[in-house]
């Protein structure tokens, strides 16, 4: 009897126990009676600044100053970018979980519609004065279906990052204008000889770096030999191509010929963060194709990555295209967006904290903090923005020529897929043209025979862009 | 067989609530065996459900997925990948579970009981350290270890002469291996040493009177004494080591290319770096078939009271 009657005072105690957790909890996330309104955003582990959390703190101060009912709350998603989406993906699948408003990578804007995780703004989005000062560009790249889903707050470029030190160590000339791959190549197998401490060339490729290795790596390739992912023309994606066959082949020389990172420092999702506040301040990387928002970490004062000379030490010069064909460079913009969770509360406040966050100044701000640049007319003219970092001027003039990804909900999928090729090819388990069958097939898994496509000339105007 | 007879057996004193205890019995049976269909059988059914789904994380099939039957399985069974996965999980599982954990682990039990005492338990001690350590813990000192340039491993070898080098590239299922077995082997060490330990010494002063040597002891004495041990220690070490994720996602991520991409890491890979949750599913539900496949065979082969 007496086990009896401690099991029942034991079992209570603990049902008592974790009902008052939840309790608690509850009590935490309703703060005196108020709104909580969170805002999730990727924070990649390692970093040594955080321009996206001190940006959202004071926006939450400003939105709670006029909203005394409501507290704005930053939710730092620890993660690296692949992880980040999937993170993402799994929080907006619950109304419990999900964020009220969300960083959304825009070019998962479509996939994650059509998932049901996003809400249409467009009704929102009518009413506000302000979106007639956003570039047409900019208003698209978050439109999906006729819809708008996110409100862009900035985007970007990317090219050659090259220390001009090193260079003139290695008799290389500074300033530096490669005018084709073959050029660019050069450089590296010069800084290998004469500065063999030194990794010569960094392009990202492989599965751990995700997105950065499609874009920044492979993208910025492909785009430069006159074919790309997929033909607006036929409707289709392009499985195989000469560029293609040749961007791998680029990849294959850069890591297996000794002129790129190692495979223990490239095949690991920390490299961006190695690049940027490691390799190329110390002066331990020679060339880096990478974004124009690196100088986002070396500007912050205080910060263990702070690095005020990185104007002088690093020269910036474009991509050149394979062959030096016209027009001679590429680039490829990206960005993110403020999106609503379909799934959260209290949208309508979610939507008047977006306005606040990207008003013109704002918009500066945050464009300013994180090194990107506005998608709104108005927010260049402000003195902030004009202050931002010393390749502003230039990225802005590598726009007219840039590339967008293709925005359709296959990409997210088919952008592993490329990742897994170039580190087929890297790691030396496959050949370019192997890793490119393996591409084909995977991608035609996906979309489908109907919608897959080989090409043997070069992509005309109108297949190159939409 | 000893004859029971039933004569001989005292009657119990007749209670009144015998048939009440029973009912208790059952009462309290019903409880876990509810909550072991709910936990186990539900989601277990409900993952071969999905199986046959084409369940994404993102897109249109994470909110509409069509029932495509056998499709996913037929995929899995025709793509290159999977059988490459599969050669991985193989490698891992022989290389540190069978040879590695239960081969090294019975070794060193039955060396480790000629040692005096204290000595021995000194031993066991450290041995059993390398357990105790939570895995994700084993997985960084490991990384730190094999770590390219400034490793402890590249100073080790430097002594003789080796050059620095990217060891996880460059062999990277030798050093996975290496690493499990240094984190596994205390588990059937104790399995083996208790299982020794029970074993009465008259056995070994009879066989040593009568000339047994030490193999003889060993297959004649020890191993069929410790047979159900064994089993235990084989299906547990290969059920932890078939679904072993932390090591290898920590240390190589199931790279470079394929060569460690273990079943736990391509299941992963597919569901959540993929978004193919359907496919990932139905890949654990071959995994889950493999495991209790191999787990029934050892049973067959080794145990004797399962």
């Amino acid at each position: 009897m007496q086990t009896k009657a401690k099991w029942a005072v034991s079992s209570s105690a603990a049902l008592l126990l974790v009902s008052a957790l939840g309790a608690f909890q509850g009590s935490v996330a309703q703060a005196a009676g108020k709104t909580v309104i969170t805002v999730a955003y990727e924070f990649s582990p390692g970093s040594t600044t955080n321009p996206i959390g001190t940006f959202l703190n004071k926006m939450a101060k400003e939105f709670e100053a006029t909203h005394p009912n409501v507290i704005v709350k930053p939710q730092e998603i620890i993660a690296d970018e692949g992880a980040y989406y999937t993170k993402l993906d799994l929080e907006e699948q619950s109304p419990a979980t999900a964020p009220n408003v969300v960083m959304q990578d825009t070019f998962l804007i479509s996939s994650s519609e059509q998932a049901g995780y996003l809400t249409n703004l467009t009704p929102y989005v009518d009413k506000w004065s302000q979106w007639k000062e956003f570039y047409p560009a900019f208003q698209k790249i978050t439109e999906y279906d006729g819809k708008i889903w996110g409100i862009s707050n900035g985007t970007d470029d990317r090219y050659l990052w090259y220390n001009k030190v090193l260079f003139k160590k290695a008799g290389l000339p500074v300033p530096w204008h490669p005018k084709n791959w073959a050029q660019v190549l050069a450089a590296a197998r010069t800084i290998k000889k004469k500065l063999p401490k030194v990794i010569p060339m960094n392009v990202y490729s492989g599965v751990p770096m995700d997105e950065a290795a499609t874009m920044q790596g492979f993208e910025m390739l492909l785009y430069g030999t006159g074919y790309t992912l997929y033909d607006y023309h036929d409707n289709k994606w392009v499985v195989k191509s000469p560029g293609f066959l040749h961007s791998l082949q680029f990849i294959q020389t850069l890591y297996r010929t000794g002129l790129g990172p190692s495979l223990g420092q490239a095949l690991n999702s920390d490299m961006g963060t190695v690049v940027a506040d490691t390799l190329l301040p110390k002066s331990e990387l020679a060339i880096d194709l990478d974004g124009m928002w690196l100088p986002g970490s070396w500007d912050v004062k205080g910060s263990s990555s702070y690095w005020p000379q990185w104007s002088k030490v690093l020269g910036w010069t474009p991509m050149p295209t394979e062959n030096g064909q016209a027009p001679g460079l590429d680039t490829l913009s990206g960005g993110w967006s403020w999106a609503i969770s379909a799934k959260s509360a209290n949208k309508n406040l979610s939507w008047q904290l977006i306005e606040l966050m990207t008003d013109k100044q704002n918009m500066a701000l945050y464009d300013h903090l994180v090194v990107n640049l506005s998608p709104r007319m108005d927010s260049a003219t402000l003195p902030i923005y004009k202050s931002t970092a010393a390749n502003y001027a230039f990225s802005t003039s590598l726009l007219p020529h840039t590339f967008f990804r293709p925005a359709f909900p296959a990409y997210a999928k088919i952008s592993v897929q490329i990742d897994t090729a170039m580190e087929n090819v890297m790691t030396g388990q496959m050949t370019p043209q192997q890793a490119m069958n393996a591409y084909a097939q995977a991608v035609t898994r996906i979309v489908g025979a109907a919608h897959v496509e080989a090409l043997n000339h070069p992509e005309t105007p109108a297949q190159l862009r939409p | 067989m000893i004859e029971v007879r039933h004569d001989a057996v005292p009657e119990r004193p007749k209670r009144r609530g015998v048939g009440q205890e029973a009912k208790w019995g059952l009462a309290f049976l019903s409880m876990p065996s509810v909550v072991i269909l709910f936990f186990l059988g539900f989601p277990v059914a409900w993952g071969i459900y999905i199986s046959l789904t084409n369940l994404a994380l993102t897109g249109a099939d994470a909110v509409h997925p069509s029932f495509i039957g056998l499709q996913n399985y037929a995929q899995l069974f025709t793509s290159s990948e999977f059988w490459l996965s599969v050669k991985a999980s193989l490698e891992y599982l022989i290389g540190s579970g069978l040879i590695g954990q239960v081969g090294l682990g019975l070794a060193l039990a039955l060396l480790i009981r000629r040692l005096p005492v204290g000595f021995r338990q000194f031993l066991m001690g450290l041995i059993v350290l390398s357990w105790v350590i939570p895995e994700i813990v084993t997985a960084f000192i490991w990384s730190s270890y094999l770590q390219t340039p400034g490793g402890l491993f590249d100073v080790v070898v430097g002594l003789f002469g080796i050059a620095p080098q990217s060891w996880l590239y460059r062999d990277p299922m030798t050093f996975l291996i290496l690493a499990n077995i240094w984190r596994g082997t205390a588990f059937s060490l104790l399995v083996f040493g208790a299982a020794i330990e029970a074993i009465p010494k008259e056995l070994f002063d009879a066989a040593q009177i009568d000339g047994a040597n030490g193999v003889a002891i060993l297959g004649r004495i020890i191993l069929p004494l410790i047979r159900n041990s064994m089993a235990t220690a084989l299906v547990l070490i290969t059920l932890w080591t078939l679904s072993d994720f932390t090591l290898i996602y920590v240390l190589t991520a199931g790279g470079p290319g394929y060569a460690t991409d273990v079943l736990p890491v391509f299941i992963y890979q597919n569901s959540f770096t993929y978004y193919e949750l359907g496919y990932g599913t139905a890949l654990s539900v071959v995994l889950l078939l493999i495991a209790s496949g191999l787990s029934l065979l050892y049973l067959r082969l080794v145990g004797r009271d399962y």
